[in-house]
Parts: structure tokens; sequence; C-alpha cells
């Protein structure tokens, strides 16, 4: 299912809108604007934009949680499309406001994550590592109503590690955490990098896209402005960079 | 082939509903289960046997589908409010396995409950001091038929309208029609002029009004399961 290419993700002219429902008409919302864009395997790539830019979209496509109005969007040189779900084996997912279900234990509830990728099998062993990884060990038989926003954070990215994907697809994953976390939360996604896998982060923190992006995308009001090499910022510049293509820019 | 898949998010389901509602029901009907007992004990009703097996009847009955409804109703509607179906959907899991995961992990824990409160009656029985006879049990497992389906309509209104309150109101409503459908055919054959073609509609209604039989409680379990594929079937093409 992976190929030999070296493209792990492709967008190829996408277009999305959502159809708001209303009493007597419909409205819809352009999302996304003929995005394109290529994101290769082993690389760490950030989604840059103010709200409502087109980030989660894009996310979404990736994941196969939405349908396109036009255009394509590769996985793996999988074509994304409602029916095909194969290829999602191959993806860890954070979403934006993750939530698990507040009555199982942290353990558990990765264990349930883990049968659905792995076609019903059970691995006490790897829930038990991706939690050592993210620090939540010692809390593992606690249940997850007992959790703080961070650790739920921490929890959705053990949660995207269990089944051991390729291609993981962070929604803000240090959204509302502190210092510390960040960093290792940041730490944990270089490592990523380090064992050869493909990080998508979507994020509003330029300084965290600094320290561990390759390359960034800027994205305004669903189209993409600028996409950027870690070669062409130097310090601090990224974000004089940002400003002027989403303040001027138009 | 999803059978794994589907498997999972049963066994999941079947967890979240017992765990959360379950306690709370089988406890509260065996309160009531020992207040009537003691009633009927002090007043020496006539039959008290029957009396008692009535009541029980109509009391498990009502828990039932209480359950059926909510759970069903709850665990999609809550799905896609928590947006937890996104993770559950971001795996290689398709729409209709997950829809399938979930009716089942109800129809299981209804399962259990109906064995539970079946078990606090058989006791009461013994107590009592009567004999248990089988019919009680023929009669509960005939109503459980009925719960697979009320829990199915629950699913397919909460799949299409994502809302569990008009789920669960269209599913009460649904149950009360159901048990006068021989009566409603009735009445539309006895009509003439355009309101005639009205008639057709009761078709889609489930039949609760007919004896139980071994065949009625096979063209519900039928009837259901076309029910949970048209929920898959159209939860595949609202956009959650
Ligand atoms: N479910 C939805 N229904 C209708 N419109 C939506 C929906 N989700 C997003 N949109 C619209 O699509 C556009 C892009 O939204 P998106 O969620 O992709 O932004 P984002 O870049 O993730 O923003 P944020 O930084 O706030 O998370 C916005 O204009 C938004 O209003
Ligand atoms: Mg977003």
């Amino acid at each position: 299912m992976t190929s030999n290419s070296s493209i792990a993700v492709k967008f190829d002219n996408v277009f999305k809108s959502y159809i708001i429902k209303g009493f007597l008409k419909n409205k819809t919302t352009r999302a996304l604007n003929g995005v394109s864009f290529k994101v290769h395997k082993k690389e760490i790539v950030g989604l840059f934009g103010l709200n409502g830019a087109g980030k989660t979209t894009i996310i979404k496509l990736i994941c196969g949680l939405l349908t396109l109005d036009s255009g394509a969007v590769e996985v793996f040189e999988n074509p994304i499309n409602l029916k095909s779900v194969e290829y999602k084996k191959l993806i860890g997912y954070v979403p934006e406001l993750p939530y698990f279900y507040p009555f199982s234990t942290a353990k558990d509830t990765l264990n349930f994550y883990y049968s659905l990728s792995s076609g019903g099998f059970k691995n006490n062993e790897k829930s038990e590592e991706v939690l050592n990884l993210v620090g939540l060990y010692d809390r593992k038989d606690d249940k997850i109503k007992n959790f703080s926003k961070g650790m739920m954070q921490r929890l959705a990215i053990a949660c995207s590690l269990v089944h051991d994907p390729e291609l993981l697809v962070y929604d803000e994953p240090t959204s509302g955490l502190d210092p510390i976390s960040i960093r290792e939360i940041r730490n944990i996604m270089l490592g990523l990098k380090e064992k050869g896998k493909t990080v998508i982060l979507s994020s509003h923190s330029v300084s965290e896209a600094e320290k561990i992006c390759d390359r960034v995308i800027i994205l305004h009001k669903g189209e993409i402005k600028k996409i950027i090499n870690k070669e062409d910022w130097a310090d601090c510049e990224l974000e004089k960079i940002f400003i002027d293509t989403v303040a001027y820019g138009d | 082939m999803g059978i794994r898949a589907i498997k999972s998010i049963s066994w999941e389901s079947a967890k979240e509903s017992l765990n959360s509602k379950f306690a709370y029901l089988v406890f509260f009907f065996i309160m009531i289960l020992i207040y009537v007992a003691i009633l009927t004990g002090i007043m020496a009703v006539n039959d008290e046997k029957k009396v008692l097996s009535d009541f029980f009847i109509a009391v498990t009955q009502i828990s039932l589908l209480v359950f059926g409804v909510f759970s069903s109703a709850l665990g999609v509607s809550q799905d896609i409010e928590t947006k937890r179906i996104y993770l559950i959907l971001s795996r290689p899991v398709k729409i209709y396995e997950y829809v399938f995961g979930r009716i089942i992990g109800v129809w299981l824990s209804a399962f259990f409950v109906l064995f539970f409160i079946n078990l606090a009656c058989f006791l009461v029985f013994v107590f009592k001091g009567y004999f248990f006879d089988l019919n009680y049990f023929y009669l509960t497992s005939n109503l459980y038929f009925k719960i697979l389906c009320i829990s199915s309509i629950s699913m397919f209104f909460a799949c299409i309208t994502t809302s569990s309150f008009t789920a669960i109101g269209i599913s009460v409503m649904v149950w009360f029609i159901s048990h006068f459908i021989t009566d409603i055919k009735f009445a539309f054959d006895k009509m003439k002029g355009s309101v005639h073609f009205m008639k057709y509609i009761i078709y889609l209604f489930p039949d609760f009004s007919a004896s139980p039989s071994l065949y009625s409680n096979f063209k519900i379990l039928i009837y259901s399961f076309v029910v949970v594929l048209f929920s898959s079937y159209f939860f595949k093409k609202t956009e959650i």
C-alpha cells in the first residue's frame, strides 16, 4: 500500500465547500479554493493560517472524513474517496478537540482504537508503550473523565501512534498545553521524523513551526499563498513572512 | 471483511451503554419489583401471581423501551456532537460497519438488561413461593424482538437527523402506532375516496399488533435489518 514514490500526500486543485442547511434556503461556504501541494515522505510540514483559513478542512480530507467537490487527494498514491478505507491503516490522526469515552480507561481506549486499525486484535504491550511515550503510563488504568485537557491531548497523540502509522496528521496538537508539554510533544514529533514517519500539523504558533517544520504552507481564505522551505527563513523571519502574506497579500 | 470491525465497535458500544445507564435502570426496576410484591402481599389480591406477572411484564416493557431507544439514539448523536466519530472513521472502518457495530452493541446490552430483569422477577416469584412458568420467558423474548426493532428505528432517525431528541420522539410515536397496525389497517379498509392511498403508508411501520409467533418475530427481525441498512445508507449521505 505504501509505494516507492517519495510523495506521501498530494492535493491536486482541490475545491471544497460546506453546505449550511437553513430553514428555507441552504447556504454554501467555500473552504478550499483550488488547493494544490505535495508532502514528501519523512517530512514535517506545517499548515499555517488564520482562523477559518481551511487547515482543518485539509486535514479532514486527508483522513477521508469529508467529500471533496472537485480535484483529487492522494495519500501514498491511494486516491481518497469515501469508499476507500484500507489506506487509513497508515494514518494517525489527532483532531482539533479530541474526545474519548469518559468512563473508559486510557489503556482500554487505546486497545479499542488499536483493534479498529488492526482488524479486531488487542495489543496491551503496544498500548503501554505509547502511553509511556506520552508520559501517561502511571495513569493507564484511570478513567478518562478524570483527565485534564493536556492529558487528553497526550492521550490523543498516543492514540494516533498505537497502530504504528506512516503518516501523522495533527490538528493543533499543542493548543492549550503548558510549555513543558509543548516541548515534549515537539520532541515526540521530531522522534517520529527520525523513525522515517511523515508529519503534517496545523498550528498557530510560529515559534513552534520554526523549531520543527521542514516546510510551511501558508493558507489564507482557502487558498495557498506561499510554501516556504526551512532554508528560506532565518531566525524570527517566519513570523514576518506570515504576517506580510496574510495581512497584505491580497 | 467487516466482521472484526463490527465486533470491536459493538463490544465497545455495549460496554458504554451498560456502563452509564444499565445499573440505574436495573436498580430502579428491582426497587419497583420489591415494592409491588410487598404491596400485593398486604392487599391480598385475588390471583396474585397473575397480577404480579402482568405487572412485571409491563414494567419490563417500559424499561427496555426506554433503554433501547435512548441508547441507540444517544450513541450515534453523541458521537457526532463530540466529534468522536471522526476518530473512529479515521480508522479503516466503513460507515456500515460503524452503524451495524453501534446497533448490535445496543441489542447486546438490551439482552443483558432483559436477562437481569428476568432474573429479578424469577427471584421474586421463587421468594413468594410461586411456580415460575416458562410462558413468562416466552412473552419477554417476544418483547425482545420488538426492542430490536424499535432501537433500529431510533438509530435510523438519529442517523438522518443527527438529533437524539427527534430520534427518541419519533421512535416512541412509532412504538405506539405499531401496536395498533391491525386496527388502523381495518379502519383504512372501511374508508373510501382520496384518503385510501394513505393506507400504504401504514405498511412502512413494523407490525407489533399481531399475536407473537415465530413468523411475526422473523418478520420483525428482517424489518430491523432493513432499517439498519437504510440507516447506514443515509448516514453516508449526511455530512457529519
Ligand atoms: N462543518 C462545517 N460547516 C460549515 N462550514 C464549515 C464547517 N467546517 C468549516 N467550515 C468553514 O470552512 C472554512 C474553513 O474552516 P476550517 O475549519 O478548515 O478552518 P481552520 O483553518 O481549521 O480554522 P481554525 O484555525 O479556527 O481551526 C471556514 O470558513 C468555516 O466557516
Ligand atoms: Mg481548525
